[in-house]
């Protein structure tokens, strides 16, 4: 179900007078949430709820399984461990009685079946046909003509969310920072939550499973907040983000653009993902808000970044912390030497890249993200008196993000070099000033907000205007929104990953 | 007595009243009411911006054509078929190569709609235009001509084109309560015109340029591009089924005796044709007109092109189409319609 669709206004009317009617029932709040979330899930297609309760069924006894006689863990009231307080039980071995070297093994092991049942999934539906297509390729440059047939599977929506949501948890649990939980009603709730099943942000047990577990307090201004986020982020992906979307697809569906059609292109397409990705975030966020959850940060004004690595701080927060908590601190972080650094960063940004998506493009945009980080580190790191401007940052890492949208919205390596050789073939159209005023049209209203969100330091400064003026812009945006809205309503970007 | 629940095991309570959630919800409500009625008044004073139609690349085409077919045009040649000859044959050009430099009208349409749609473009053109058009050129592909899988959509787009002689606005009672498309014509429609797609797309960009690029080449279209086959394309499989007949006696039907009809197949890329193409393809042609009844068939132009000429399977590009408008050019000048010193048409000349 997309939120920007009537099927899902409709959807969440009856949802919010049942949790109306639950509010005196923690159990039965809960197992609202599971099977409000399965039924917004199943709305896409039901048969892959199955494969979402397979891999929840299968961390909740994992994680059951590694609790298993672990008296010793200190746990807190919320259902938090201290951090790593059973690494600490296991390898320093002080404080509180260690853990025996079979609980150890048994812990291995099950966090061994979680990574597999979770990534073979995720492999099987995501990646199998890519590497099979790419074996094939590769065995046909030596000669080898090999006949198999890919298995076209769909895509289940979310599976990359969901699967690295689950995965979290395990291995929180397994390092001791989270404490099993017994409740499988909170469980699933927790993997399944409907207003960030589909497309993040990617939560940590850590901090949404406690919420699970404990009475919810919604205020006044959490409503406020709420319907602001949901508001400004329904704006982003109806008005601005398909907006943007009519003057990308021309020119990366087809064709060979010249110079100003590729750079209007690839500039709408950093704003339409941008627009339709921290879009559907915002509005998660602000759905759970209203139902008094918190869900994280996932976007902070990426493009006002200054350098790629503080891009990538600012830029799905919930997927670029996933990958440094989870592979790149236990490949050895910055631990290990200069250039084992770097490898771990090529490793990280190349999985991360694959994340996205079984394609080669998605290979290229991952190593064009460790290039500039890898770049970035260097230049931190051994030119430390050159002070780059602020502004000059800012600009260089505008272009290089810029480039690196082209590689990721390209569909093949001959769109790759056809575009970027167009680069240098200045002719534009008699039509290219429309559509660079089109794309300045859609980009004002965004630039204005960011702008006026950047020089405050507040992300939600629109709530601190005087209620009229607020009602006046809220009604506008509700106004634009009806203006702009499509029967047929256009799937997120991030869906397909 | 009832007891409350234990604290732990409470799910979530709302702290503040209903009045206060009012209070909160009524700025945002007053302000879209005073929007819409702003708005509504606005429009009925005529003090918004002058309203501007957005319409999809479909509709743009369809609707062009229902009003060439009623406007004034000194056309004297007509080329009627689907998205392959409003592509692959440049009007001006063939008028310029044809004996005596005749008007030439392009009207094709799309694939999929039927040839009797055809037909009636070309009849529209005739009733608004009497004692004018001398020659019918019919331009289709082999596919079309088993084709039966037909638009309704656009079927019904040009019934309602023919009948009411402007573009139906698709709308709903809501809509025009909250002043939506009339708001949408006024102030969004200028400043976003719609984008248009695939090759045409980044030819056209926006669609108000594929109006004023027919308007200004005789009704031809352009999609530039380079064929590039990375597919297996559907080959014809030589087959006519009795609905195209159907269409066909219906098609000439609203073609006067008076002026002539030519058929004619437009190329395809020679990369995936079969060999005896060729011949298969006359076979067709000749099947076709035993309802059709064409006056000619136009069986010598090429069946094939370099892929070069292509961007797309079934059409042309910029360069496919000036080559292909010179052959036909070529074609239609040994037919014996054109007067003996050169200048216009001959009237019913065999």
């Amino acid at each position: 179900m997309l939120f920007n669709s009537t099927d899902f206004f409709v959807f969440f009317g009856v949802f919010l007078l049942a949790w109306f009617l639950v509010r005196d029932r923690l159990a039965a709040r809960n197992w609202l949430l599971v099977i409000a979330s399965y039924i917004f899930y199943a709305w896409w297609d039901y048969r892959f709820t199955a494969l979402l309760l397979f891999s929840s069924l299968v961390d909740y006894f994992v994680g059951l399984g590694m609790g298993q006689g672990e008296s010793a863990v200190r746990e807190r009231s919320d259902g938090v461990l201290e951090k790593g307080s059973v690494e600490r039980q296991s390898h320093q071995h002080s404080g509180t009685p260690a853990l025996s070297s079979v609980s150890l093994l048994r812990r291995k092991l099950l966090l061994i079946l979680s990574l597999a049942s979770n990534l073979g999934v995720l492999f099987f539906f995501k990646y199998f046909d890519f590497f099979r297509e790419s074996t094939r390729l590769l065995l046909g440059h030596f000669g080898l003509n090999a006949s198999w047939t890919g298995l076209q599977f769909i895509l289940p929506v979310g599976i990359s969310f969901y699967t690295f949501q689950t995965l979290s948890y395990t291995i929180d649990v397994y390092r001791g920072r989270v404490a099993p939980t017994r409740n499988l009603g909170q469980f699933l709730a927790y993997v399944a939550f409907f207003p960030q099943l589909i497309a993040g942000p990617i939560e940590r047990g850590a901090h949404l499973l406690p919420q699970m577990a404990r009475k919810l307090k919604i205020t006044l201004p959490m409503i406020e907040s709420g319907l602001w986020l949901f508001l400004w982020g329904l704006f982003k992906k109806v008005v601005l983000a398909d907006g943007f979307g009519h003057l990308v697809d021309p020119v990366f569906s087809i064709g060979q653009p010249e110079a100003s059609q590729t750079l209007i292109a690839t500039m709408a397409f950093a704003l339409q993902i941008y627009c339709d990705f921290s879009g559907y975030t915002d509005m998660a966020r602000g759905l759970a808000r209203m139902l008094g959850f918190d869900l994280m940060l996932n976007f902070n004004l990426p493009y006002f970044a200054t350098s790629v690595q503080d891009f990538w701080r600012r830029w799905h927060i919930s997927l670029s912390t996933w990958l440094r908590d989870y592979l790149y601190v236990p490949l050895g972080g910055n631990r290990l030497g200069g250039g084992r650094t770097y490898l771990n960063l090529l490793i990280v940004m190349l999985l991360g890249g694959l994340w996205h998506g079984a394609a080669w493009n998605f290979v290229a945009w991952g190593l064009w993200q460790a290039g500039g980080l890898m770049v970035n580190r260097a230049w931190s790191e051994n030119a430390r008196r050159v002070r780059v401007p602020p502004w000059l940052g800012w600009l260089l890492t505008v272009l290089f993000t810029l480039y690196g949208w082209l590689l990721f919205r390209a569909t093949s390596a001959e769109q790759v070099l056809t575009l970027t050789a167009s680069l240098a073939h200045w002719s534009p159209p008699v039509w290219a000033g429309v559509m660079f005023r089109e794309l300045l049209v859609l980009a004002a209203p965004l630039l204005a907000m960011q702008f006026w969100q950047w020089r405050t330091g507040d992300l939600e400064v629109a709530l601190r205007l005087p209620r009229c003026a607020r009602g006046l812009l809220q009604a506008a945006l509700i106004y634009t929104i009806i203006l702009f809205w499509q029967r047929e309503a256009p799937a997120f970007i991030y869906f397909q990953f | 007595m009832n007891q409350p629940p234990p604290a732990t095991s409470r799910s979530h309570e709302f702290q503040f009243p209903a009045s206060a959630l009012a209070v909160s919800v009524a700025p945002p409500v007053v302000a879209f009411s005073a929007l819409v009625i702003g708005l509504h008044l606005l429009n009925s004073l005529d003090w918004l911006p002058a309203p501007e139609s957005v319409e999809g690349t479909d509709r743009v085409v369809m609707s062009r054509r229902a009003e060439m077919a009623r406007s004034p045009s000194a056309a004297e040649v007509l080329i009627i078929g689907g998205s392959s000859s409003a592509i692959g044959v440049e009007a001006p050009l063939l008028g310029e190569l044809l004996p005596g430099r005749p008007e030439v009208l392009n009207q094709g349409m799309f694939m999929g709609i039927g040839m009797d749609i055809y037909g009636q473009a070309a009849g529209e053109f005739v009733r608004h235009h009497p004692d004018q058009v001398r020659l019918v050129l019919l331009v289709v592909t082999a596919q079309q001509l088993q084709n039966t899988d037909m638009s309704s959509f656009h079927q019904r787009l040009w019934r309602d084109l023919l009948t009411r002689k402007e573009v139906p606005r698709e709308t709903t009672r809501l809509r025009e309560a909250l002043a939506v498309d009339s708001t949408r014509e006024r102030l969004i429609n200028p400043l976003l015109p719609m984008t248009t797609h695939g090759h045409a797309g980044l030819f056209y960009g926006h669609t108000h340029h594929v109006r004023n690029w027919m308007a200004a080449h005789g009704g031809s279209m352009v999609e530039d591009g380079v064929y590039n086959p990375t597919g297996p394309v559907a080959l014809p499989e030589f087959q006519i089924t009795e609905a195209v007949h159907a269409e066909s006696l219906a098609l000439r039907s609203e073609v006067p005796s008076s002026v002539r009809l030519a058929v004619a197949i437009t190329p395809l890329p020679e990369s995936h044709l079969p060999r005896g193409y060729e011949t298969r393809r006359d076979d067709l042609l000749r099947r076709l007109n035993t309802s059709l009844q064409a006056d000619f068939l136009l069986t010598n132009l090429p069946a094939r092109l370099p892929n070069g000429y292509f961007s797309s399977p079934f059409h042309l590009n910029l360069r496919g189409a000036d080559h292909f408008t010179r052959l036909l050019a070529a074609e239609l000048e040994k037919l014996p319609v054109w007067n003996t010193n050169g200048v216009g048409l001959q009237h019913n000349a065999e």
